[in-house]
């Protein structure tokens, strides 16, 4: 039997995650796996917060949750804070868990909206386990007993993201992963077809060195240039701008935080936001912004001021244009990562875009021929992953109530789509959020920025109306206790870093599927 | 069950409940084959389902036995394997049974197992895997059934209004907002309405306002079932923890077993003219036939947006594919499940009641093309019919996957066997399984289908196990358990 050969282009985050899942699940009799990387060119290097599914992700590597702290250097995360998204001076947090639990079949928020209007509940976030101990700096691990309080959440981490890289480098090349520096200068598609291959498809990749890598299948982890999928097969791009209208991001890591606080920040500023993301060895630190609204050398400024450590490197100036190809498989060219789209961190979404399109290839993976029902569904897949993070995030800039500058007016009257339209507006109507089956965040995550940045819709269901008031106060007073004597008992982060230091781990509990921890 | 379950989950909130029953409807099945959805709504109203069970000629259905043109499959409600959520354990099970002439994917089902065997058995608490693996729904005589609920009513104060007649006076506001409703002895005022006749009463009386077909977008495309007959015989079938459906040229024959009796459906795709023939192949499919057949027209169109102003027309929705697969107490429970979910305020919103709707066409679709994929085999072409049915059948045959389900309808596992059962096979292998080696595959798989056959073989008898803790009871009221 012939091998199928897999070329992977790129050494980034994208495709070291891709050749190490691969390397795990593929025979190597009956596979080959090739990646091409350029040190030349080098990788964007930022992408350090990450979502609680990544635990999955390694779980599923079958990589030692500890080890990966040690090796990435990486904190824990609970929740992501948001200052000055609402309005300027103002913060909340958007927790990986729920904020409280529904009574007689009725979501908590119904709830929380009927005390918030008679004056008697506290912030909303305050009914988050996760959102206490991230203020505290506590950090431990969820409890696996679902009628514990401290089941109610679920946690990321922040890593470096080329430790990380190099991590997996490693696990891929013992597991018989080909490395091949070299850059890319054509790629070479197929004139004549075959039983396997038709007109068009890619046959090789040919390096500046003249060497040329023939493969049956590519993945296109190039980054935002997409070597294959686009100068070479010009699949075209969705511009999603006019919604996300950030472009440019600068990127600068500072010396480490003594105690790092165990979630990410991301502060609103004039024309974007800015990012802090506490690791264990440094911090990283950036600006996203509009450059319709703020120039370069604003952004520098602003992100020079408003760091809390000394830079220990160079600015890293990017530039991005928001959006998805429009075919993210096309013909035996399968694009990972940033060169499948791009949509700016504000909520952490991209390596979990990148493993789930793995999980997804892997799903729909094609035998030597490639028929369209894998790869349309696999399409069919990706597209809603990410139109679903794209509304959730666009809706971050669309629920903005600041009144202090030019963009951030735009983004409260520009038009959003439809798909996001009809959910803010059900949630106006009557505190309504529609759940979808697959995607990213569901209602926790909605409810959590909705009513952090001020989003407060007077109608909710009347039937909470019913219930004495007095007695809902009590319940959630006691509420608050139950949290407040939860996260008491907890440990802080730096000391529940600390103790994955030691070669003899901890137990760490079983990656839920759920963003929220294993009651959601 | 409506006023029920409306009953139930609105009483901490002090809403009022009236019901206006209309004349009894001659086609009404006379029995209900549930899924484990029964055990679900007997929590939320606090009912004791043993009691139930005993006082309706009970049964349990673990799924439902199919006789095709050539091959027979099982349907179960849970899961295959040991245990749920199995990471390619499906995919696994139809690499190692590639090839196979006579691939039955039975064998890896307890449930089909148990039911096949005539046995069955609830799991005790100490076992959530086993009780998972083998979900259940029942057979319930459907008069028995509905006298419980209606008792469970008269304790929760519904007011009940039986008519004779089925002509209403409606009286509606100028946004087409139904106000009242005039019966002979009383008027009714109500904020919300929940219309469960087929036939649309309280919603298609109103065309200008309410015209369905007009508003309702375009309605779904017809089911290829037809026409469609009931009845009971009193043979008595104790062995048989699950429906059967036996195939005919044209269509499907239900077997429901009760206690009392044998409860028959039969769908047919066929015109009027063509009944006699499709009667002649049921009296040789099974010997229980009365002389004459009623047939029943069935109307299988239905609007795609049944909550309209103030009203929620269930009924014609619930009768979305003539009850052949799902039942029509399936479909009224999950769309008031949800309904309650969003229950309106005054004003009703727009938003509310689009979402609802949505929602509601992909719990529709969902159970159209399950349903549809039955006449698969007939040779009906299903392509124009349903897109995502022929993605998902695709996907199937080329992947063993399963394009993601877009409600509660059905369950995975529900189309893993109906499209297997079909004949479908998987064509490509899974790579995430291709480091693993056949032998132990094939292994670890017969280490599964081995501990079914164990656990089968210490299972009790159905009969017996209904004889011993669910002897017949005729006592009048159910425990409800506050
Ligand atoms: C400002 C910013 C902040 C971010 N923050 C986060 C975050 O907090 N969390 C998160 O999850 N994600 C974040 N991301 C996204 C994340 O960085 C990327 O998704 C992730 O790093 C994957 O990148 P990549 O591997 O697709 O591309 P890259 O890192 O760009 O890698 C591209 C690879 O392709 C190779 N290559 C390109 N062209 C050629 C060629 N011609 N020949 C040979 N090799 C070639 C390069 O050498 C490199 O190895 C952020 C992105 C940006 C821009």
């Amino acid at each position: 039997m012939t091998q199928q050969r897999i070329v992977v282009l790129g050494g980034g985050s994208a495709g070291w995650m891709t050749a190490a899942s691969l390397a795990k699940f593929l025979n190597p009799q009956q596979f080959t796996i090739t990646l091409v990387e350029s040190e030349l060119i080098g990788t964007v290097g930022v992408g350090e917060a990450t979502l609680p599914h990544l635990r999955s992700f390694n779980q599923l590597l079958g990589i030692d949750e500890n080890e990966f702290m040690r090796e990435t250097g990486a904190t824990y995360k609970l929740a992501i804070q948001f200052p000055g998204w609402g309005e300027e001076g103002r913060s909340y947090f958007h927790p990986f868990g729920l904020s409280g639990h529904d009574i007689c079949g009725i979501d908590f928020h119904h709830y929380w909206l009927h005390l918030n209007q008679l004056g008697k509940a506290e912030p909303f976030e305050n009914y988050s386990i996760a959102v206490n101990a991230a203020k505290q700096q506590k950090y431990q691990y969820p409890s696996n007993n679902p009628n514990d309080i401290s089941a109610d959440y679920g946690y990321a981490f922040h890593l470096d993201a080329t430790l990380y890289a190099r991590y997996l480098r490693r696990f891929a090349e013992q597991r018989g992963v080909t490395r091949i520096e070299g850059k890319v200068v054509e790629v070479c598609l197929h004139q004549q077809s075959s039983v396997f291959h038709q007109v068009g498809d890619i046959a090789s990749l040919r390096l500046d060195s003249g060497q040329l890598i023939d493969g049956d299948l590519f993945i296109d982890c190039s980054g935002f240039i997409g070597v294959m999928i686009e100068q070479a097969l010009h699949t075209g791009y969705e511009d999603w701008t006019h919604w996300l209208p950030c472009d440019r991001a600068i990127a600068v890591p500072t010396e480490r935080c003594a105690t790092p606080p165990p979630y990410t920040r991301a502060a609103a500023k004039s024309a974007g936001w800015q990012w802090r993301i506490p690791l264990q060895h440094r911090t990283g630190n950036g600006i996203v912004y509009c450059s319709a609204y703020m120039d370069d050398e604003q952004a520098e400024k602003i992100l020079l001021r408003d760091i809390e450590e000394n830079p220990t490197a160079g600015l890293n100036k990017l530039r991005f244009t928001t959006g998805k190809r429009h075919k993210t498989w096309q013909r035996n060219c399968v694009a990972i990562g940033l060169s499948a789209g791009f949509l700016e961190p504000l909520e952490s979404t991209s390596l979990y875009l990148i493993q789930i399109a793995i999980q997804k290839l892997l799903e729909h993976f094609p035998a030597q021929t490639i028929s369209a029902v894998e790869r349309d569904s696999y399409n069919r897949h990706m597209d809603t992953e990410y139109l679903r993070v794209r509304d959730f995030i666009i809706m971050h800039y669309k629920v903005n109530r600041r009144q202090d500058s030019e963009f951030w007016r735009y983004c409260q009257h520009m038009a959003v789509p439809d798909s996001l339209a009809a959910q803010m507006a059900l949630f106006s109507e009557g505190g309504r959020i529609s759940e979808y089956r697959q995607g990213l965040f569901l209602p926790a995550s909605w409810l959590a920025v909705y009513l952090g940045q001020g989003l407060v819709p007077t109608h909710y269901d009347q039937r909470v109306t019913k219930l004495p008031s007095e007695q809902l106060h009590r319940h959630f007073e006691h509420y608050l206790a139950d949290i407040k004597a939860a996260v008491d008992k907890m440990p802080s982060h730096v000391s529940s870093i600390a103790a994955t230091q030691r070669r003899q781990s901890v137990d760490y509990p079983a990656a839920p599927r759920s963003l929220y921890g294993i009651n959601a | 069950m409506s006023a029920a379950l409306l009953a139930n989950s609105l009483k901490p909130f002090a809403i009022e409940v009236l019901v206006i029953e209309l004349p009894a409807d001659p086609h009404m099945p006379m029995a209900e084959a549930t899924g484990p959805e029964f055990s679900g709504l007997c929590r939320i109203l606090g009912l004791d389902e043993r009691e139930i069970i005993r006082r309706c000629q009970g049964t349990f259905r673990l799924g439902s036995q199919y006789l095709g043109e050539t091959q027979r499959w099982f349907v179960p409600f849970a899961h295959l394997g040991m245990s749920a959520g199995q990471d390619e354990f499906e995919q696994a099970l139809f690499q190692s049974l590639k090839g196979q002439r006579d691939a039955d994917l039975d064998l890896w089902s307890i449930a089909a197992m148990a039911a096949k065997a005539g046995k069955f058995a609830i799991a005790g608490q100490d076992r959530l895997d086993l009780r998972q693996a083998l979900d259940y729904g029942v057979h319930l005589d459907a008069k028995a059934y509905c006298q419980i609920l209606q008792a469970y009513c008269q304790q929760l104060n519904v007011t009940w209004h039986a008519i004779d007649d089925k002509q209403l006076s409606l009286q509606h506001n100028d946004q087409g907002e139904l106000l009242t409703c005039r019966l002979p002895h009383a008027t009714l005022s109500a904020d919300f309405w929940v219309d469960l006749s087929h036939e649309c009463y309280l919603s298609s009386g109103q065309d200008s306002l309410i015209n369905v077909s007009a508003q309702g977008k375009e309605s779904r495309p017809r089911l290829p079932i037809r026409h469609s007959a009931q009845w009971m015989s009193a043979q008595q079938n104790f062995d048989q923890p699950c429906s059967q459906f036996m195939h005919f040229s044209g269509g499907w024959l239900k077997q429901i077993p009760l206690r009392s009796g044998t409860y028959y459906q039969c769908f047919s795709s066929t015109a009027a003219v063509a009944l006699p023939t499709v009667e002649a192949q049921i009296r040789s499919l099974i010997a229980d036939v009365p002389v004459q057949l009623v047939w029943q027209a069935l109307q299988s169109e239905s609007t795609v947006e049944p909550w309209q102003h103030n009203c929620l027309s269930l009924g014609q929705v619930a009768n979305l594919c003539g009850g052949m697969v799902f039942s029509e107490l399936q479909i009224v429970q999950a769309a008031l499940v949800q309904f309650l979910d969003l229950f309106p305020d005054l004003p009703i919103g727009e938003n509310n009641r689009r979402h609802f709707n949505v929602r509601w066409q992909d719990f529709a679709q969902e159970v159209y093309d399950f349903s549809l994929a039955h006449f698969v085999q007939s040779g009906a072409d299903i392509s124009s019919a349903s897109i995502a049915l022929s993605q998902r059948m695709q996907v199937f045959a080329r992947l063993g996957r399963l394009e993601p389900l877009l409600s509660d309808a059905t369950t995975e596992a529900q189309w893993y066997h109906l499209l297997f059962g079909l004949g479908l096979r998987p064509s490509l292998p899974s790579v995430v399984l291709s480091n693993v080696d056949t032998p132990s595959l094939q292994h670890k798989l017969s280490k599964v289908r081995q501990t079914i056959e164990r656990l089968v073989q210490g299972m009790p008898r159905h009969r017996d196990y209904l004889a011993k803790f669910y002897p017949l009871t005729m006592v009048n009221d159910v425990k409800h358990n506050e």
